[in-house]
């Protein structure tokens, strides 16, 4: 009996140690090509890319670097939101991390969901405190629980971590500077009123127009050039009332950063419908929202020659 | 509760507290209490059957033990199994039935118009019905006495609705059970410790294991056309382990509930696919249930003192009625089938031979096994055909095929990370139970687990556990 409690009580113990272990330091096993610790390891870029699987989806690296002068990165986490991107800028900023060009996805459903860390890939990057600042923001803006207190800090990524020499090997070979190397991605349709789930329809959130105007404050504080981009979204998507509204919502909030913006390098909104791109074309598209291999050649070349 | 095994620790450490603080006499009231009060909590609506079955179980038990007859033994036999029976029939096969003949019917181009029947299945009522078979059986056969008066009443209740075994067994005997609870349950450090570890264990192979594999299973059962047949091949072996985690899971965790409250009982699954031939697969598998269509169908059958082809007719009735009580559907009764057919024409035990030969004995035996959780787990059996056609027709070992079967684990990146993890953990539990079966004599049988096993399981149970997903399989059935 005094074996068996000894040997659960130690075990506990260990337990507690390699979380909190974890928590501060697996972002010391970054996947090389890829997140938050891959751009800090750069130390500079010229373009930086901050986003969702939009941006991941919608832009493409070699096209970026052949286009653009200097150095790009695409910064991109699934259900990415401004709250949270806010968060990552400034951690990157604070890492040392140079910028001169800021892009930042302008994806309305994101601003209009509860503040949310949907891909947990994000807490491998980074170290407690942040994990701390992020657990705060969502537990204060949402219903979130014990379990989810859990996931976040304690079984999050331990599968990555624990077979980090391989996992790093795939992941590492599936991008390059943040960008999707992949030309056959597999297929995530979803409908369009499921893709309602990603945010509310009571229009946006204060914590994510909140994270909007910390990106155009640490923007200008640092003097970089800010960039807002809407992806474009297959022609359905604009069709629907919801996303029309929460997308108008978005560009007066953009007006409203943009009249205080006093910042000496460029601010810009630009939209799929300021391109001269065809929505209609379903080849152009993976899925409602997601663009094809081809469609984000063709939507990057546009955004190089407007930018 | 039923649904989720944490809460129902939690419930355990209330019961336990309590239990402990009432003298030992007194114990047997407080599981009672604690039974009735966990089935009310579960199924409130059913609990009125579920009593008052055991109630009429109990007092046909008295009945048939006072009468000297055997005719008239078998008769109140017969007075107390048909109406446990009927209730099991209207409940889980009424509408299987009335379906099974109205499709029937309707082939035969004959008006079918059926009833069918809106009831939710009670609470583990499967296994309550046949721990009151065998009681009733045994006190006619008298191979026990029947339990008389209050105290009796009431420590049959607890052996029926014991709220450990309630919801997914082990269907324990009677004789076992209500023994130890007239001698008063009472602190064990011994029986307290191992029930520790069976708990550690079997929350191990629930909730790191089993959980892990079933987003895959589900999955790839629920669409398999839409992934290549290596994909379908993995899900049939991952099944065959989710399901033994899940339930060997559940039963390490309800006997080792039980032992924590002082009731000792006998173990459940011993290492099944380890087996080197169907005979020894189901002498390892859900034990309780096997011994007892042993001793309750096969052997009042005849067993093997018959004609050959009587005894054909036996295993097959035995293995069918198996196939049915796990669930009202063709699949399992073509389950059932498979493994009756595969039993007639299978040796006895295999003598200890070569390594090799040991090990193509076990493989042939557990890939068979898998074969036959295919028509377990399908929805019906045009979807197990499907299934097994498409593993056949869409397998190859192609990049993509090998990396679009992958996928399915997490449907990103990270799901060749999920896959190895599984596989870690599947070869980990290989080994603890290699040394169950071939180790040396100090690791093998009832010594649970050593100190590193206690460690690696807990931190694996923290790091790694699955909590999302709740229920167990086999309380389904």
């Amino acid at each position: 009996m005094k074996r068996v409690l000894l040997a659960a009580g130690g075990a506990i113990l260990a337990a507690l140690l390699l979380v909190i272990l974890k928590n501060e330091y697996a972002r010391c096993l970054p996947v090389s090509t890829y997140g938050m610790q891959a751009a800090v390891a750069k130390k500079e870029t010229d373009h930086l890319f901050i986003g969702s699987s939009m941006f991941r989806q919608g832009l493409s690296i070699d096209v970026l670097e052949e286009e653009l002068p200097g150095s790009s990165y695409i910064l991109s986490y699934n259900g990415n939101q401004p709250a949270l991107m806010a968060m990552e800028l400034q951690y990157m900023l604070e890492e040392g991390l140079e910028v001169d060009n800021l892009y930042i996805d302008l994806y309305p459903y994101t601003a209009a969901a509860d503040p949310w860390i949907s891909d947990t890939k994000i807490l491998l990057d980074t170290d407690l405190d942040f994990k701390i600042r992020a657990w705060k923001l969502m537990a204060e803006n949402s219903n979130a629980g014990f379990s989810d207190f859990f996931e976040f800090f304690v079984t999050a990524n331990n599968e990555q971590l624990l077979m980090y020499p391989i996992n790093n090997y795939l992941v590492s070979s599936q991008f390059r500077n943040g960008g999707t190397l992949l030309r056959q991605e597999g297929s995530t349709r979803e409908e369009l009123y499921s893709l309602g789930s990603l945010g509310g329809r009571d229009g946006l959130k204060e914590a994510q127009t909140e994270g909007y105007r910390q990106i155009a404050e640490l923007a200008q504080e640092y003097g970089m050039n800010l960039y807002f981009l809407e992806t474009p979204k297959y022609e359905r998507m604009y069709a629907d009332s919801d996303y029309r509204e929460l997308y108008t919502l978005c560009l007066e909030e953009m007006k409203a950063i943009e009249a205080e913006w006093k910042g000496k390098g460029t601010f810009a909104v630009i939209c799929a419908e300021d391109l001269d791109f065809d929505t209609s074309d379903a080849g152009s598209f993976q899925d409602l929202i997601h663009l094809s291999a081809s469609g984000r050649d063709a939507y990057t070349k546009l955004l190089c020659s407007a930018v | 509760m039923t649904s989720n095994v944490m809460l129902t620790l939690a419930y355990l450490a209330g019961v336990l507290a309590v239990f402990y603080l009432t003298p030992r006499r007194g114990r047997q009231w407080i599981l009672l209490a604690a039974s009735l009060l966990f089935y009310l909590s579960a199924d409130p609506r059913m609990l009125l059957l579920a009593a008052g079955s055991t109630l009429w179980s109990f007092a046909v038990g008295i009945v048939t033990e006072q009468t000297t007859s055997a005719g008239r033994r078998k008769a109140w036999l017969l007075a107390a199994v048909l109406p446990e029976i009927m209730v099991l029939f209207v409940f889980k096969y009424f509408n299987f039935f009335a379906d099974s003949a109205a499709s029937l019917l309707g082939k035969l181009g004959l008006p079918a118009d059926v009833p069918v029947l809106s009831l939710a299945l009670p609470l583990g009522i499967s296994y309550y019905t046949f721990k009151m078979i065998s009681y009733n059986a045994d006190i006619c056969l008298g191979k026990r006495k029947a339990e008389k008066g209050a105290a009796g009443c009431g420590a049959y209740l607890t052996y029926v609705l014991f709220f450990p075994q309630i919801v997914s067994g082990p269907i324990e005997r009677s004789e076992n059970f209500l023994d130890q609870l007239h001698a008063g349950p009472g602190y064990d450090a011994g029986l307290f410790a191992e029930g520790l570890q069976r708990i550690i264990l079997g929350l191990f192979k629930k909730i790191v294991i089993a959980n892990r594999l079933s987003g895959y299973v589900d999955t790839v059962f629920g669409a398999p056309e839409a992934y290549p047949g290596l994909a379908c091949i993995m899900a049939a072996f991952f099944y065959s382990f989710q399901i033994y985690c899940d339930f060997s899971g559940y039963s390490d965790i309800a006997v080792g509930m039980g032992n924590l409250l002082g009731i000792r009982s006998r173990k459940n699954f011993d290492c099944p696919y380890f087996s080197r031939s169907i005979k020894e697969f189901w002498s390892r598998w859900h034990i309780s249930l096997s011994s007892w269509l042993k001793d309750y169908i096969y052997i009042p059958l005849g067993g093997n003192r018959v004609s050959a082809f009587r005894h054909g007719v036996n295993v097959l009735a035995t293995f069918l009625v198996s196939g049915l009580w796990h669930g009202a559907s063709w699949t399992f009764v073509v389950w059932g089938g498979i493994h009756g057919i595969w039993n007639l024409f299978s040796g006895k035990k295999k003598a200890d031979t070569g390594l090799l030969r040991r090990i193509r004995q076990t493989l042939v035996t557990f890939c068979g096994v898998t074969l036959g959780w295919i028509f377990f787990r399908a929805e019906s059996l045009s979807a197990a055909c499907a299934f097994l056609r498409h593993a056949v027709t869409g397998f190859s070992l192609s990049y993509m095929d090998i990396q679009n079967s992958i996928l399915p684990f997490t449907g990103d990146n990270t799901c060749a990370a999920y896959f190895l993890t599984a596989c870690v953990f599947l070869f980990l539990l290989f080994l603890y139970e290699r040394d169950r079966v071939y180790g040396k004599s100090g690791q093998k049988g009832e010594t649970y687990l050593s100190v590193f096993w206690i460690v690696l399981m807990i931190l694996s149970l923290v790091l790694f556990g699955v909590f999302g997903v709740s229920g167990f399989l086999y309380a389904n059935f």
